[in-house]
């Protein structure tokens, strides 16, 4: 127990400084404590398991012990700015108006083609019209226009556009969710009418039914597809 | 922060755990051992129904604490500490004399579960 306890801490901190080490460019997604224990967790977990004369503890000792690590982790980084940067370091400027930052390129070991690759995958095609290029802490890349390159809003155009509103989902898979029935006003009494008008019987024959805030509705009978 | 000292709480419930559970085998494998030196005692003193009878109660002993150490220790270990004091009871009953190598086994078995909970520099690495 004490071994497995020691271990795993030892293990969880050379892989957090490692990953350190290696770079945001390997997180992609996941911040660097979450990263270390997806990557342990799997595996610590299933070792017990196809080796039952291994103590399930030994097993459960290291879960167990990660979450109280990434407990401290995530809270250290919420709490202190200076832990948040030692743990998933600052975000990097890969270009700023229009111009690659060498410097920046190299610090986080980002190619000139997986720039590009990126800067694609957002159909950007000119640099010179990227205002900013951010290699966030989890590795993803955010590009901004410059001003004069993005795209007009609504507002801007003064245009009156019709919304919608929030989906709420009434029955899903022929399950009907009483709370949002309720949430949005209405009874049973108005959902059968809803259904019967839809060439429904029963709302176990609804695959789904959305109300939207505009009052309108999204209607699917189960094997059909009928809007 | 709530969450943060629950972090710390548990880490810090697992290290007295450890702690505890290291002392408690240290203590109950140096029982153990004392019990077959004993039996091997009273070997040469001439007593062989009586270190047969010691080291049957330091096996049952051993039986009763199985269940609890199953929970924490690697499953071959226990079974190999079972395995070689069923050898070195078996050893004294067929030559009625102490077998030195049996005994040894035995005690090395019991100093390596002792060892499997307590921390050091070679258990760790």
């Amino acid at each position: 127990m004490a071994i497995i306890f020691v271990r795993t801490l030892i293990i969880y901190l050379s892989l957090i400084i490692l990953m350190r080490l290696l770079g945001k460019r390997m997180l992609r997604e996941l911040e660097l404590s979450e990263l270390v224990v997806s990557v342990i967790l799997a595996d610590l977990a299933a070792t017990p398991l196809q080796d039952t004369a291994i103590p399930l503890l030994n097993g459960l000792i290291p879960i167990i012990t990660l979450f109280a690590c990434e407990l401290i982790i995530s809270g250290g980084i919420l709490a202190n700015v200076g832990f948040r940067t030692l743990m998933c370091g600052k975000p990097s400027f890969l270009i700023i108006n229009g111009e690659i930052q060498e410097k920046e390129m190299r610090k986080s070991r980002f190619s000139l083609d997986e720039l590009l690759e990126e800067l694609r995958g957002k159909e950007i095609l000119d640099i010179s019209s990227v205002q900013y290029a951010i290699l966030e802490t989890d590795g993803t890349l955010n590009a901004i226009l410059t001003a004069e390159e993005r795209p007009v809003s609504a507002r801007q155009m003064n245009a009156q556009l019709s919304d919608c509103g929030y989906p709420i989902v009434i029955i899903e898979d022929g399950v009907l969710l009483d709370k949002n029935l309720k949430h949005i006003g209405k009874d049973s009494k108005w959902l059968q009418r809803e259904i019967n008008k839809r060439g429904g019987g029963d709302k176990k024959d609804v695959f789904t039914m959305i109300y939207y805030e505009n009052g309108s509705i999204y209607f699917l009978l189960k094997d059909k597809k009928n809007a | 922060m709530r969450k943060v000292l629950i972090g710390f709480l548990i880490l810090a419930g697992f290290a007295l755990g450890t702690i505890y559970t290291g002392s408690y085998f240290e203590q109950k494998m140096a029982g153990f051992i004392d019990g077959v030196e004993e039996s091997s005692e009273k070997i040469s003193e001439g007593n062989l129904n009586e270190a047969v009878m010691c080291l049957e109660s330091s096996i049952e002993e051993w039986l009763e604490l199985e269940r609890y150490t199953y929970v924490f220790i690697h499953h071959t270990k226990i079974d190999a500490v079972s395995d070689a004091y069923y050898d070195y009871l078996s050893a004294i009953r067929t030559s009625g004399e102490d077998d030195e190598a049996q005994r040894d086994k035995l005690i090395y078995h019991l100093r390596d579960v002792a060892a499997q909970e307590k921390i050091s520099l070679g258990s760790v690495f």
